[in-house]
């Protein structure tokens, strides 16, 4: 009776039928949408196995996972940011790949150098990559051209270009329409500012990889972009992290990541490209990296082996490019790229294309290993925001902005080991 | 309030306020100034009270009371969601108030948000009831005008919208500039008027509290007002001597559970801040800190900590409203 | 002798209905906005404040409705209504029965329990979500009904509607109960036959907040619901935009404009039966 409260049962982690999995991610209704699609079609080649989905916004979803973490009540296989994945996997709240089955998931489309680039915790293989996704700089070719601003391609362009071409834009358009976005609070950003200055956010032993000096200058570096107009500042903006759509119409440059571009194209009235971001002079080896879209199998699970089936079929199947297609970052998987390419340009999908080619160019370039952000690292991207808010709208002194947030990222790191 | 009191003879002189003053030879029938109460049989009261608490007491034992003592537990640990949490003592309270700026910082944001709105929005609500109590034509569609912003105002929607009206080319700096005002900055991303934005955002909510005015003004009998007018008593003595004692109970509710709500202030924060409590901490609310260490930081046991010294905050405030109540509400048994 | 101020005049009538008007308005016009909003293109929606459309479309409607895993908003819809009722009938029954006890009946530790009550609504929610969640979670219920939301309802566990009704009775005087008592009722008749009745606007106005609060109740279906087959609207709009991108703003206006009416259409409803409340509470003579 509907007053009871139920609803038909779904299966509950913990329920020792075989062929049930639970499988959580995270996305807006249409990515919801396509993930549904997606695992149908797992469904249908494996009649046995009922998946049981669990999708949320992201914001949302962190909460959830959290929640269910605490509790240990995770779903069977569940995606987890890069910025938390060290911090789960160290609690054993993973499980380690390893310890399925040779064979359970099929490796041989990967290069094996990119499936160890996988592993954190001193060698453990505690997730799959699914998607690789790229910093860049997103620039408005139409505004850009009717402005008459002439914007070089980005092999070995400088971050003085960048700045120079949002000046020029700002003089050209004048009004309230200003070059680029502010972009000094990206995480993605400032860890490749600060690898092409041969330091790292976190080095190998989980501490700080970086000093102040470096840091300081990046922030010093778009202050100086605001002064001279190329930067609109955060007063206007709205905030110093605006999403695309508030800045679209008033900037020309923005400092994004390739999985968001088919969203931010969508809701910009004209053509986007995305740029690899540029460099400093004497910029160090291998400073390109990239951030990682993973799914894990919970170490709660009952049924590993068959959760294994399902991250196999996660990474390999090509089902994903009609029904989901790069919409959350290209695949991490080289045959499938090159499967979603091909569509992309017999579906004249720009949009797509761009996403994929991105990377490809990014893979050309030589990456130093990159680890994981370490346990305690949690606090990071909101550290990284408020230094960027305390400089650019508080008025606080660059030194002592870097400083404070050095001193808590280094509390929360002692913290967690 | 004391629950209870004033139901025996024992105990009524202490707590029972004085009831409305007689000077204009008006006599509120209903007034507990009639007499000596019979005793309630204590026995009767004991067993039939613990049936009628039966569902209330399991779920404050299982439901309240213990997540309230867990999460006082968590205060004293390392806490961090995924591990065991392991007893660090008073660490985190000796953090709180010795190393923590932003602590002290929310606290300064949570003040102020609840002691300018709180007053604001009961003072609009109380005002707007007695207005609407008259019985005016379209009285429906009025009180649905002004409630349907509480229906809607903790929402995303309306978070997003606040952040557009109040941007720097929103609503209210268009209406400013047809006043001649050009050029306003945007008052969203500016802290020192993005609190105030919020303030506003709480006020323009009113008709929660406005309803239960009108709840409670509906239930003054009709007879206090007409005695009120044969004795000739004006408009304001009708307010001051029969509405606002009567309806004092209902204020009394209000003001407190206004402010232990405002200070738990949570939704339009974290959205029109985008979870961050910015621009630079301005609207960094108590709550939206706590979030922030216990469920991106995964420092759960400071977060519990947190709640713990919000929790007595909130307990004083609220003792010292019901302690000041004794003056100021009267109470009909 | 009549007061000179009984009878409003015509002018002080038209000048209070103009002042409300314009307040109306005022306090409406985000509102509207956001209706006008709903009906043109999402890339629109940020062009201008007016609240004349431009070009209307149904788009946002109808992308709205149709997102939404699962059984979509038709059963979200649908889910939302069955938790408002069992919430509904959970916080009248307990609260009241609670409330009665606390206002008139004696009992040792009263003021401690209903200090500890209150204490309950002081502790910020997010503290004690993951201890309620561990314990509900080890009690198997989680994931598959809508019980972890409901049972609080039915244990009065919504400390804010046991003080709104002990406030409420409190305004009752104690004769009504000592005149059922001499008629040889006890509490339990006294609480039903009598005191039920003339709460009426305690009960209406706990109503109406238990329908919106649970309607509007965000964090607690997000952690207990976790199939897209249970979602409440909450969840479905919640969904509607992606907080790192936002795109979405367009359904996600249409669909709050949706989700509105019904609580509106309740709250019309319900407040008639405050208006209709009680003219007297019958404790003459």
């Amino acid at each position: 009776m509907a007053a009871t409260g139920c609803v038909p049962k779904q299966a509950a982690s913990g329920s020792s039928a075989a062929g049930n999995l639970r499988f959580s991610f995270w996305g807006p209704t249409q990515v919801q949408a396509n993930y549904t699609n997606f695992v149908k079609t797992f469904e249908q080649s494996n009649s046995g196995i009922k998946m049981s989905l669990e999708p949320a916004e992201y914001a949302a979803y962190l909460d959830r996972m959290a929640t269910q973490a605490a509790a240990k009540r995770l779903p069977d296989v569940f995606w987890v940011p890069e910025s938390q994945i060290a911090t789960y996997a160290s609690q054993n709240v993973l499980l380690d790949l390893d310890s399925l089955d040779k064979g359970t998931v099929d490796y041989s489309q990967f290069s094996p150098g990119q499936v160890d680039s996988w592993r954190i915790l001193g060698g453990k293989q505690y997730s799959v990559v699914f998607n690789q996704i790229t910093p860049v700089i997103q620039l408005n070719k139409d505004a850009l051209a009717a402005a008459g601003v002439d914007t070089p391609n980005d092999e070995d362009w400088k971050w003085d270009d960048l700045g120079s071409i949002a000046r020029d834009y700002t003089k050209a358009k004048g009004g309230d329409s200003f070059g680029m976005a502010y972009g000094a609070t990206g995480q993605l950003h400032t860890t490749q500012w600060l690898r092409q200055h041969g330091a790292e956010l976190f080095d190998k032993d989980g501490k700080l990889g970086f000093d102040a000096a470096v840091l300081g200058d990046w922030f010093a570096m778009w202050e100086g972009w605001i002064k001279d107009g190329a930067v609109m500042p955060a007063a206007i903006s709205g905030s110093v992290q605006p999403v695309f759509p508030e800045v679209a119409d008033r900037t020309a440059i923005y400092a994004g990541q390739s999985n968001q571009f088919t969203d931010n194209q969508v809701a910009s009235k004209q053509e986007l490209v995305m740029h690899l971001l540029p460099t400093i002079q004497g910029a160090a080896e291998g400073h390109s990296f990239l951030w990682y879209n993973r799914l894990c199998i919970s170490a709660t699970a009952t049924d590993p082996a068959l959760a294994g089936r399902f991250v196999d079929f996660f990474i390999n199947s090509p089902a994903v490019i009609d029904t989901v297609g790069v919409v959350t970052g290209p695949p991490s998987n080289p045959k499938l790229r090159e499967q979603a390419l091909a569509k992309a340009v017999q579906a004249k999908s720009t949009s797509d294309q761009k996403v994929l080619e991105i990377l490809e160019r990014d893979l050309k370039r030589p990456m130093r290993s990159r680890g994981a952000n370490p346990p305690g690292s949690l606090g990071w991207a909101s550290l990284l925001r408020r230094a960027g808010e305390n400089i650019t709208t508080g008025g606080v002194p660059i030194d002592q902005a870097v400083k404070s947030l050095m001193t808590d990222l280094r509390r929360g790191l002692d913290a967690a080991r | 309030m004391q629950p209870g009191k004033g139901a025996t003879t024992r105990e009524r002189p202490d707590s029972r306020p004085a009831p409305p003053p007689e000077s204009l030879g008006f006599r509120s029938k209903s007034s507990v100034a009639a007499g000596p109460k019979k005793r309630t049989p204590r026995k009767k009261g004991i067993s039939s009270a613990y049936v009628f608490l039966t569902p209330w007491m399991l779920g404050l034992v299982f439901i309240t009371l213990g997540p309230l003592l867990a999460s006082l537990y968590l205060s004293f640990t390392d806490y961090d969601l995924l591990s065991s949490p392991n007893w660090i003592g008073f660490e985190n309270y000796r953090r709180m108030f010795t190393e923590d700026p932003r602590f002290l910082k929310s606290l300064a944001v949570t003040f102020t948000y609840v002691f300018v709105s709180v007053p604001l929005q009961l003072a609009l609500a109380l005002a707007l009831a007695l207005v609407l109590n008259k019985g005016i034509q379209g009285l429906a569609l009025y009180r649905s005008a002004f409630y349907l912003p509480s229906l809607i105002g903790g929402s995303v929607a309306v978070a997003i919208l606040w952040r557009q009206i109040f941007g720097g080319e929103g609503l209210v700096n268009e209406l400013l500039a047809t006043f001649g005002l050009e050029g306003m900055p945007g008052w969203i991303s500016n802290p020192q008027t993005a609190l105030g934005t919020l303030i506003i955002l709480n006020v323009w909510t009113f008709g929660s509290p406005m309803i239960i005015f009108l709840a409670g003004l509906r239930q003054i009998p009709a007879e206090l007002y007409e005695q009120g007018s044969i004795d000739g008593v004006g408009m304001f003595g009708r307010l001051r001597f029969i509405t606002l004692p009567m309806l004092s109970p209902i204020i009394f509710f209000n003001l407190v559970l206004q402010v232990i709500g405002s200070f738990q202030a949570f939704t339009p924060a974290f959205v029109v801040s985008g979870g961050t409590g910015g621009p630079v901490d301005s609207t960094l609310f108590y709550t939206l800190y706590l979030y922030e260490r216990g469920f991106i930081n995964f420092e759960m046991g400071y977060a519990s900590a947190l709640g713990a010294v919000l929790l007595v905050i909130i307990g004083v405030l609220t003792a010292l409203n019901f302690y000041a109540s004794k003056r100021w509400v009267h109470y009909n048994d | 002798m009549t007061s000179l101020l009984t009878a409003p005049t015509a002018a002080r009538l038209s000048f209070k209905h103009a002042g409300l008007i314009l307040f109306g308005l005022l306090m409406l016009y985000p509102l509207l906005w956001m209706l006008k909003s709903s009906f043109i293109p999402e890339s629109k929606i940020f062009d201008d404040f007016g609240l004349i459309p431009g070009e209307l479309t149904l788009e946002n409607y109808v992308k709205g409705w149709n997102s939404g895993e699962g059984i979509g908003f038709t059963g979200y819809f649908l889910n939302t209504f069955l938790i408002v009722a069992g919430s509904l009938i959970g916080n009248l029954l307990s609260c009241s029965l609670a409330a009665y006890a606390f206002a008139r009946l004696n009992f040792k530790l009263k003021t401690a329990f209903f200090a500890l009550m209150l204490a309950g609504i002081m502790l910020p929610y997010h503290v004690v979500a993951i201890p309620q969640y561990i314990l509900f979670s080890s009690t198997g219920l989680v994931g598959t009904t809508f019980l972890p939301l409901i049972i609080p309802k039915i244990l009065a566990v919504d400390a804010f509607f046991v003080f709104l009704m002990v406030q409420f009775l409190r305004g009752i005087p104690r004769e009504l109960d000592e005149a059922a008592s001499i008629d040889g009722a006890g509490p339990f008749r006294t609480f039903w036959a009598v005191i039920l009745p003339l709460m009426k606007p305690a009960l209406i106005t706990t109503t109406i907040f238990t329908f919106i609060w649970t309607w509007n109740d965000f964090f607690s279906p997000l952690i207990y619901l976790t199939v897209p087959e249970s979602y409440t609207v909450s969840l479905g709009l919640n969904s509607l935009v992606d907080s790192q991108t936002s795109s979405g703003l367009g359904p996600l206006f249409a669909m709050s404009v949706i989700t509105l009416v019904p609580v509106f259409l309740f709250f019309l409803f319900a407040q008639k039966h405050i208006v209709q409340g009680i003219a007297t509470t019958g404790s003459k003579g």
